[in-house]
């Protein structure tokens, strides 16, 4: 697959178009920041429904992000990729999220009572619903794994792309990705996965 | 080529980005290792419908996130700190109450009371200052005062010895 994103003149078009935009999102113009909602709003999302497993979670997740974003405008840089630097955001405030519910999940876990908000694998194994079954396995990655496979496979994201939000050399990226993958097909297996996202 | 081996250029075969080589040891191993085999007819099934994960932003979110500049805005104004700032002082308030009437923490309670003694102190200090003050002022006053009464007085005589005769 071909990645445009990548070819210098595009990048810098690109850059150029966000400078331009986030300007006018700091002067005001509400217009500006809806564009920049209908451009990110959606990796953003996915990353966290992936990440969360839960819609709910997810929207909240993304509130907060966008939140930050819009609070730390004054912060970003030109010379930055913005898209590189909103998906650390976004990483940093899931990592956050999902530390401050551990011990709240723990408990609901432990607690059979509790309705849970989102299918277990094994539920959404017998409703047959194939995308929940492995959004369930994938949460049942570690968190840092998690991510990684998301950005990956779901959100198409190249090695490099990852690299740079993490800020990890692209040899540790692909191993843990390569990790995280094999942890997720175990998983699968375990959960009598035959029916793959066809 | 060993499980683990294969394990570690999964990713790489699944991607096709292996050399030829390397690429037809994996190819074997899946042939000949059942567990492997397994591993790979699974990761391929997932992976291949993973862009299914993907979903649409809600129409109530996306309106949320339309709506954070104007809330982010709303909520900077001066009037929502003060509201914060009148909060805090009444709470400071109610806590120092707390100590100062009760007896829970003994040691706050004595400087506490010390602290309001002290205060007192200084109000009937100050007051004592001022009531002094204004006395001087009276006495320096007091001859002018006196003066007028004095001639008020030598008016009336005036006016009585007239209306005498």
């Amino acid at each position: 697959m071909v990645r445009n994103f990548w070819v210098p003149g595009v990048v810098n078009k690109i850059r150029m178009e966000i400078t331009e935009l986030i300007a006018r999102i700091k002067s005001g113009q509400q217009e500006a920041w809806n564009m920049l909602i209908n451009r990110y709003s959606k990796s953003v999302y996915n990353m966290a429904l992936n990440f969360s497993g839960s819609g709910d979670e997810a929207a909240d997740i993304t509130q907060d992000i966008f939140l930050k974003l819009y609070t730390q405008l004054d912060k970003y840089r030109d010379e930055y990729n913005f898209s590189s630097w909103l998906m650390r955001m976004a990483r940093n405030t899931c990592i956050d999220y999902w530390r401050k519910n551990k011990r709240n999940r723990m408990q609901s876990e432990l607690d059979e009572n509790t309705a849970l908000d989102q299918a277990s694998p094994e539920e959404a194994s017998i409703q047959g619903n194939d995308a929940l079954f492995i959004r369930g396995l994938i949460n049942r990655i570690n968190p840092d794994l998690r991510l990684l496979l998301i950005m990956r496979d779901i959100q198409d994201k190249s090695y490099q792309e990852i690299s740079d939000v993490l800020d990890l050399p692209i040899g540790t990226v692909k191993s843990r990705i390569n990790r995280a993958r094999i942890r997720l097909a175990q998983l699968y297996r375990q959960q009598g996965g035959s029916h793959g996202l066809q | 080529m060993d499980c683990s081996r294969f394990e570690e250029q999964l990713s790489d075969y699944i991607e096709g980005t292996l050399d030829i080589d390397l690429s037809l040891l994996m190819s074997a191993h899946i042939d000949t290792c059942p567990a492997c085999r397994i591993l790979h007819e699974d990761l391929v099934s997932i992976l291949s419908g993973s862009n299914q994960l993907q979903e649409e932003v809600p129409f109530f979110l996306r309106n949320r996130l339309y709506y954070i500049p104007e809330t982010y805005d709303e909520e900077s104004e001066p009037v929502y700190y003060m509201k914060w700032a009148a909060a805090m002082i009444a709470t400071i308030i109610l806590f120092f109450n707390l100590f100062y009437f009760t007896n829970i923490y003994p040691q706050a309670n004595r400087t506490l009371h010390g602290l309001v003694s002290g205060i007192e102190r200084i109000a009937v200090e100050t007051e004592a200052l001022f009531s002094r003050f204004q006395k001087d002022q009276e006495q320096i006053v007091s001859p002018m005062s006196l003066n007028r009464s004095e001639s008020k007085y030598s008016e009336q005589s005036e006016e009585e010895l007239t209306s005498n005769g």
